[in-house]
This record gives structure tokens, C-alpha cells and sequence, in this order.
């Protein structure tokens, strides 16, 4: 049980920092899309491995469904041969935006040793009786109960948000021919 | 000695190893973030950025409080909210689009940034 666990968490960690170097370094943006798709499966399968099945057949359904075909259309919209020339940005960004990645990684890996971790946050062993409670219903009670009861005001806020946001993009995304200037050619189209 | 400590870190899979994981998930969000000129790729930079944060509400729900689970409902409200980022944040490049003719991020100078 507990080696099938570990070789599980090795197997889709490696695939999951693979892939998620894949989407940010691969050549052209499709391959990128592709690359990132697995590293959304991968990231589905790390929930499994904590316990979180609900959130994780959510990852699969927003994310790597939706997300994806959203991406997807973009991509279609605006398709044209100049992939390979905007690659990475050879400019002193990246330097900074590696030496930004690499202190922050330090950072991390100290505060993650667990004598500095286990005092500020109270890092207990799984109890019997909640594992049986998740062994025999799961995690979509617990979530159900808690987005109804404590959280129902956010719960509501959110759905209020996702209306405005899906009309807002509907309003943006629109062509609109009276305001739009060609800024090369200066005339309307 | 070392052979035991080297031993540990393979085979008990902790509350560290998925703070590591997530923690290099980030460093490649931001390299990403940073570096890359297609504003395509900066999205899915951002969308890598979001799942190393849920990486963590979950680890810390599973290893910290496994009754109420609020790491989970906060990762679930992350996702909602990712949803929406994107299709805002691609609405408005597609009529970005429009204007420009371009996926590069550096001819977006409209703004004087």
C-alpha cells in the first residue's frame, strides 16, 4: 500500500514537472496547449493523492476540458506562422525571472524542512475515525455541506461573478465597427 | 546516517514533498510568466501559477484539518475563478487582436508601460 503510494507520488511528479516545462518551453503554442492538457492530468491525478477526489474530477472537467477548448479557439482565431520567432524573450527579463524562480525555490524548500513546518502549523497524523469517514463517503459530502451552510455567501457571490464575467467577455470580444481604427492605416474598417 | 535520510525522503511521502513539488511548479509559472513573448503562452503561465497554489490548499487540507476540509472548498473557488480569469483575459486579447494583428506581447505599447 504505502510503496504503490510513494511510486504513484514519483511517477506523476515527474510527469507533471515534465510536462508543465514542455508548456512553458515548447517551440510552438500548440505544442505547448498539448504539454499543458497532460500537466492538468497530472495535477488531477496529485489531488487523488491527497485524498481530494471531488476537487480532482473537477480539475479534469474545468481545466483540462475547459480551459483547453477556450485556449483552443484563441489559438485558431489567431493562427498564422510566426510561432517560432516568439519563443522566449531574449532580454534581460528572463535572466531576472530565472533568478526570481530560483530564490523563491530556496525560500520554499527551507520553510518546507519539517521542524520549521510542523510548530506553525499544527501538522497532526491522519485520525482513524476521519480516514474511515473518507474511505466510506468520500469528500463530496464534507464539500457540499460546507459550500451550502458556511461558505453559502461566497458560493452566491461566485455564480453572480461568473454571470458578469460571461457577459463582460460576450461584450468585449464583440466587433464593434464603429470604434475600431486600424492604428497602421489610420481609417475604420 | 545519510543513507537513512536519503531513504526517508524517498519513501515517506510527507506534507514537504508536495510543498516542494508545488514549489517548483511555481518557479516554472513564473520563468514562463516572465520570459515568454506570446501572450498565449503567458496565460498558460498563469494557469500553471493557479494549480501550484491548489497543489498547496490541498496538501495543507489533507495533512491539516481533514474534517472540514476548507483547503478543497478554497481550491474549488480558485478554479471558478480561474475559469473566469480566462475567458476575460481572452476576450480581451482577441479584441487586442483585432487592433494589433499580433501575438507579441512587446507590440502591445498602446499603453506606454
Amino acid at each position: 500500500m504505502d510503496l504503490i503510494y510513494t511510486a504513484f507520488f514519483w511517477i506523476i511528479s515527474f510527469l507533471l514537472i515534465v510536462f508543465a516545462l514542455g508548456a512553458v518551453f515548447a517551440p510552438r503554442i500548440v505544442y505547448s496547449l498539448v504539454s499543458m492538457v497532460f500537466a492538468f492530468l497530472s495535477v488531477a491525478g496529485i489531488f487523488v493523492l491527497l485524498n481530494a477526489d471531488f476537487v480532482a474530477v473537477s480539475q479534469v472537467i474545468i481545466y483540462a476540458v475547459g480551459i483547453t477548448i477556450i485556449l483552443l479557439f484563441a489559438i485558431m482565431l489567431t493562427g498564422k506562422n510566426v510561432d517560432k520567432k516568439l519563443w522566449i524573450a531574449f532580454a534581460p527579463r528572463t535572466l531576472v525571472s530565472f533568478g526570481i524562480a530560483f530564490m523563491f525555490f530556496l525560500s520554499v524548500v527551507y520553510c518546507s524542512l519539517e521542524n520549521i513546518i510542523k510548530p506553525v502549523f499544527n501538522i497532526q497524523p491522519i485520525s482513524e475515525e476521519a480516514a474511515v469517514t473518507l474511505i466510506f463517503s468520500g469528500t463530496t459530502e464534507i464539500l457540499g455541506r460546507a459550500f451550502l451552510t458556511k461558505y453559502v455567501l461566497p458560493f452566491e457571490i461566485l455564480s453572480i461573478l461568473l454571470l458578469s464575467v460571461i457577459l463582460g467577455s460576450a461584450v468585449i470580444a464583440k466587433k464593434n465597427d464603429k470604434n475600431l481604427v486600424n492604428p497602421t492605416t489610420k481609417e475604420n474598417r | 546516517m545519510l543513507l537513512e535520510v536519503i531513504k526517508s525522503i524517498i519513501f515517506d511521502i510527507g506534507l514537504g514533498h508536495y510543498l516542494i513539488l508545488a514549489a517548483i511548479l511555481f518557479c516554472i509559472g513564473i520563468i514562463g510568466l516572465i520570459s515568454s513573448r506570446n501572450i498565449i503562452k503567458i496565460l498558460i503561465s498563469i494557469e500553471i501559477l493557479l494549480n501550484a497554489v491548489n497543489i498547496n490548499f490541498i496538501a495543507f487540507a489533507n495533512y491539516g484539518d481533514l474534517y472540514f476540509l476548507q483547503g478543497q472548498v478554497f481550491a474549488l473557488f480558485v478554479m471558478a475563478i480561474a475559469a473566469a480569469e480566462v475567458a476575460l483575459g481572452l476576450a480581451i486579447f482577441i479584441s487586442m487582436y483585432r487592433n494589433k494583428q499580433s501575438v507579441d506581447v512587446e507590440d502591445y505599447t498602446t499603453l506606454k508601460g
